[in-house]
């Protein structure tokens, strides 16, 4: 299983993404925003956190507009997983692949910490090692996580079951006291109409070994490198 | 006054950048409250971005139309942001 991680000027969990893969036992692969063709034989991308050109204009925004993307959203449409976390998240949202936009956190705080998050839904090729209504721990480390999109394409995909996963509290109520950011209707992952690209603002790679103290993001991965 | 305008070969502009306003805009929210603090009245304050650009183009209105696309293509979010596009000639 190959899976390239995308390198943009101003990537911090790149290496984090790639490790965590490897660790599982994927085939990891560098590939820099400046390309315009993927390797071939590659059966997903990881578009990673960090802060792309510096945030600059807003987060995600230029590298939504690098060369790589052309080939990544024919990739998408596809049907090749496309897995955007926090900043690659912002970017899937810049480029149009997934609806919305990622604002300035709701008390401007810069985030970081775990927060416990409700499987709303185990879809493929992200979700199905996870049981659905599930709550598990990831850590969040964003300041611009605020999930925002129009009242009627919420609407639309809430009612299409696009919501991925949900902040809420321990007892897995995703209410606004769990609601780290301002989100709203405290999302904090979704995916496409199809299913095979997902933007999240949790980090499963940082979570994915016990060393790190959690491990609830490995079934994610594990998940997608199964898929 | 065209005349004149078209004797310029650089164009300058100014594109106006605002959060809309049913965006939550925590900010803009945070800058009020400090001026209120520092004894100012009230104020509904709403702060944005402004972009100044010098174009290599003579008309006007094909200026205006490369920046309409510069704003759709990259330097606006239409879904939180609206903009103002001001050409200078």
């Amino acid at each position: 299983m190959s899976i390239a991680v995308i390198t943009f000027p101003a990537s911090n969990c790149d290496r984090d993404a790639a490790v965590a893969v490897e660790a599982l036992g994927g085939r990891a692969m560098f590939v820099h925003h400046g390309e315009t063709s993927l390797p071939g034989n590659l059966d997903a991308v990881i578009l990673p956190g960090g802060f792309s050109y510096g945030d600059y204009l807003r987060p995600g925004c230029m590298a939504a507009h690098s060369p790589i993307m052309r080939e990544i959203k024919n990739k998408a449409e596809a049907g090749m997983p496309v897995l955007g976390i926090c900043n690659g998240f912002q970017l899937l949202t810049e480029a149009g692949l997934l609806p919305g936009a990622l604002l300035r956190n709701r008390d401007l705080l810069f985030i970081y910490r775990e927060v416990h998050l409700l499987v709303e839904r185990n879809i493929s090729p992200f979700m199905h090692l996870y049981r659905q209504g599930a709550v598990v721990t990831m850590p969040i480390a964003h300041k611009d996580g605020n999930y925002y999109v129009d009242a009627e394409t919420l609407k639309r995909i809430e009612g299409e079951g696009r919501i991925v996963l949900r902040y809420c509290s321990a007892e897995g109520n995703a209410n606004i006291d769990a609601n780290p950011n301002g989100s709203l209707n405290n999302i904090a992952a979704l995916c496409n109409g199809a299913g095979n690209v997902l933007g999240m603002m949790p980090h499963p790679e940082r979570c994915a070994d016990a060393v790190l103290g959690n491990t609830d993001g490995e079934a994610l991965l594990r998940g997608l490198l199964q898929a | 006054m065209s005349g004149a305008r078209n004797s310029f070969v650089n164009m300058q502009a100014t594109i106006a950048i605002m959060p809309k306003a049913e965006i939550l805009d925590p900010q803009s929210r945070a800058t009020a409250d400090t001026l209120k603090r520092l004894g100012f009245p009230s104020a509904n304050l709403r702060q944005g971005k402004r972009i100044t650009l010098t174009l290599d183009e003579t008309d006007p209105e094909q200026a205006r139309n490369t920046i309409e696309k510069m704003c759709k293509t990259l330097l606006v979010n239409e879904l939180i942001e609206e903009y103002h596009i001001e050409i200078h000639g």
